[in-house]
């Protein structure tokens, strides 16, 4: 074991004349930094300068999402420097650990964690162990007096399944100095105390390079496919970030891939396609492919997508169905943009839909997925017309909760990308849609809150949606949702993602309780003649509970005078909302018996 | 049911008020009480679901 100082007097003499890793000559390369703390993020930007292409890891959403919005919660300076960082693709931070995949330097910046000891140390180390190869550098950071000791260090490293730190893998604990600048390295042996010296030498006096031009990208995960279309906007450069820093350099377009899934759509396909291919185009968003996803069709729904300029895949023997439509369409031709965007083939956006989910997106970084507020299409018959108001309903009741949603609707829903790579490695699976869920847009919600991200309604966004236009279609609907809304709690249990769920169906079956004690009633007093002595003091909450009624359907598009007297009877909505209940019933006893339902 | 339901309140206080008439005019004190407490409670509920429309449309 042998240990050095930098930046102290008499140190320079301790210094290999060369650098060591393997008599690579020093200079740019992947370096990945563990912890992306107000230490980590310094260290990561000083990386970049340096000419590295630096990924930064950090288990904390919250804190990738800022820092990937540009916010570095240090000083303006940091800011700046950050949001160029950013703009060239020079430093990528995500939760991702396998994006630490051939990296040359790992730094674990230990020392910002909590417990800035071995115990933090260790973990971070174990995270990145698995990648390392014969030539790479570890360092792990860590504040004086912490404990953390090199050798117990190289044990982790070999236990973590990396190859043994003393057949390759330069390992040393660096120990900052009260202003940063000087730094005490403790290497496992004098080639390991060399190379993380020599990296501190180097980020202290970066070379002369020209950082876009060397790492056009980063890939962090798999390499995204080439696409096979044209632009369907067209890119204009345009800026993004807090601040500008670098005006030379290449600005951030961010990227979105549609995925339509489509199982015997030939009537409606062709208006969704015109809808996606005359979306606004800003200079910072790029549609780059538009994949319809051909389900088990036997109509001419493949045939008429053909004729315009987007990608069809077809897919005859899919058991899955809809869920393995949209991750057959992502696993081709979805992970290489910024966004995914996946909408049903019956959906019709606004010109500006895709623009406003983006910009949700972006402007939010805690947000994994926004869906669209979504409206029933106009046309005639009751059930049509009933579901419109409850759509206007549902729209009104997101307002009312902040744009909060249980779920982000597959009528249109927009995904950020690194949330997609992370409910595919929480599930352990190569996809993200669960196949076996039978609402695989409410299952997707789920993993996405269990992996800490939060999941909201695009307030300027709107979709125009087909209802089931007959009574037998929409129960089979609702016995899906409610089946598989059920199915999807009780496998999950109570946790963070699920409790407001819980609570909501509690809520649920209090209604359904009072519904039935309200007809229960009703008949009750008809049969015996009950007088209503409490007639008027009773109409007060009835009054409410019209006025109450009335106002929410207020915001229905294209409001008719017959809407409104439907809402205003009372009778007909009741009746309806009994017969949802009714359906919410069945599917409750179908889950409890374990009945299978159809998709 | 996708687990979104905006009618919940509504059958409460129709289901509430009903019962609780009933139950009052029968002489059960104890059900038309607890009734009575329900109704009230979903009817708060929906008034402030009122109130904070009117304050969105004025806002």
């Amino acid at each position: 074991m042998t240990e050095t100082a930098l930046g102290a007097p008499g140190a320079e003499h301790a210094l290999p004349s060369a650098h060591v890793t393997d008599g690579r000559p020093p200079g740019p390369g992947k370096v990945v930094v563990v912890g992306q703390g107000p230490a980590g993020l310094r260290l990561a930007l000083q990386g970049v300068r340096a000419g590295h292409l630096v990924i930064g890891v950090d288990r904390d959403v919250r804190r990738r999402g800022r820092i990937g919005a540009g916010i570095s919660g240090l000083d303006a300076a940091v800011d700046a420097e950050l949001a160029a960082a950013l703009r060239v693709h020079r430093y990528v931070p995500t939760g991702d650990r396998r994006a630490a995949e051939g990296f040359d330097t790992a730094v674990i910046a230990a020392a910002d964690g909590p417990d800035p000891a071995a115990s933090a140390a260790a973990p971070m180390l174990a995270a990145v162990a698995p990648y390392a190869r014969p030539g790479t550098t570890i360092i792990v950071e860590a504040p004086s007096g912490s404990g953390v000791d090199v050798r117990a260090l190289a044990t982790v490293l070999q236990n973590a399944g990396g190859p043994s730190a003393g057949r390759g893998v330069a390992l040393a604990v660096v120990t900052p100095g009260t202003d940063r600048t000087e730094r005490s390295v403790q290497g496992l042996d004098a080639r390991s105390t060399a190379a993380a010296t020599a990296f501190y030498r180097e980020l202290a006096a970066p070379p002369d390079l020209d950082p876009p031009t060397r790492f056009p990208r980063p890939v962090t995960f798999a390499d995204p496919p080439t696409l096979r279309l044209p632009l369907i906007a067209p890119v204009v450069p345009a800026q993004r970030g807090p601040v500008d820093a670098d005006p030379a350099a290449p600005p951030a377009v961010s990227t979105v891939t549609v995925i339509v899934p489509a199982y015997n759509e030939e009537v409606g396909i062709a208006s969704t396609i015109e809808g996606l291919l005359e979306q606004d185009a800003p200079d910072w968003l790029r549609i780059t492919d538009v994949v319809v996803v051909v389900n088990n069709s036997t109509d001419r729904t493949a045939e008429i997508a053909r004729r315009y300029p987007v990608t069809v895949l077809e897919m005859r023997h899919n058991r899955h169905k809809k869920s393995g439509a949209m991750n057959h369409g992502w696993q081709r031709h979805g992970r290489g943009s910024d966004f995914v965007l996946t909408m049903d083939a019956d959906t019709v956006l606004l010109p500006d839909t895709v623009e406003k989910m983006a910009r949700e997106l972006i402007d939010n970084p805690v947000l994994g997925a926004v869906c669209a507020r979504y409206w029933a299409k106009d046309g005639r018959g009751l059930v049509r017309r009933l579901q419109r108001l409850e759509y206007a309903r549902y729209d009104d009741m997101r307002e009312l909760r902040g744009w909060k949603v249980n779920v982000a609707s597959g009528a249109a829903a927009m995904y950020r990308q690194m949330a997609l790579q992370e409910v595919v490695e929480l599930r352990g699976r190569p996809e993200p849609w669960d196949n076996e869920s039978l609402i695989e847009d409410y299952a997707l919600t789920l993993d996405l809150k269990t992996r800490g991200w939060k999941v909201g309604a695009a307030r300027a966004a709107h979709v125009y949606t087909e209802p089931p236009t007959t009574f037998r279609e929409l129960w089979r609907q609702r016995l899906r949702w409610g089946r598989g809304g059920m199915d999807e709690c009780l496998k999950r249990g109570w946790t963070l993602a699920t409790r407001r769920d819980i609570l909501a169906y509690t809520l649920f079956s209090l209604s359904v309780f009072f519904r039935v004690l309200w007809i229960t009633m009703l008949v009750l007093m008809v049969v015996y003649a009950v007088p209503l002595r409490y007639a008027l003091i009773g109409l007060i909450p009835v009054v409410v509970m019209w006025a109450e009624r009335v106002t929410s359907a207020w915001r229905l598009r294209g409001r008719t005078v017959g809407d409104t007297a439907l809402v205003a009877v009372l009778v007909v909505e009741d009746l309806y909302g009994f017969f949802l209940e009714l359906c919410a019933v069945s599917a409750a006893l179908m889950c409890l018996r374990g009945k299978r339902q159809a998709w | 049911m996708y687990a979104e339901n905006a009618a919940s309140f509504s059958s409460g206080v129709a289901g509430g008020t009903t019962g609780a008439a009933l139950a009052a005019a029968s002489g059960i004190n104890v059900i038309a009480t607890i009734l009575l407490v329900v109704t009230a409670v979903f009817t708060a509920l929906l008034l402030v679901r009122l109130a904070r429309r009117g304050l969105r449309a004025v806002r």
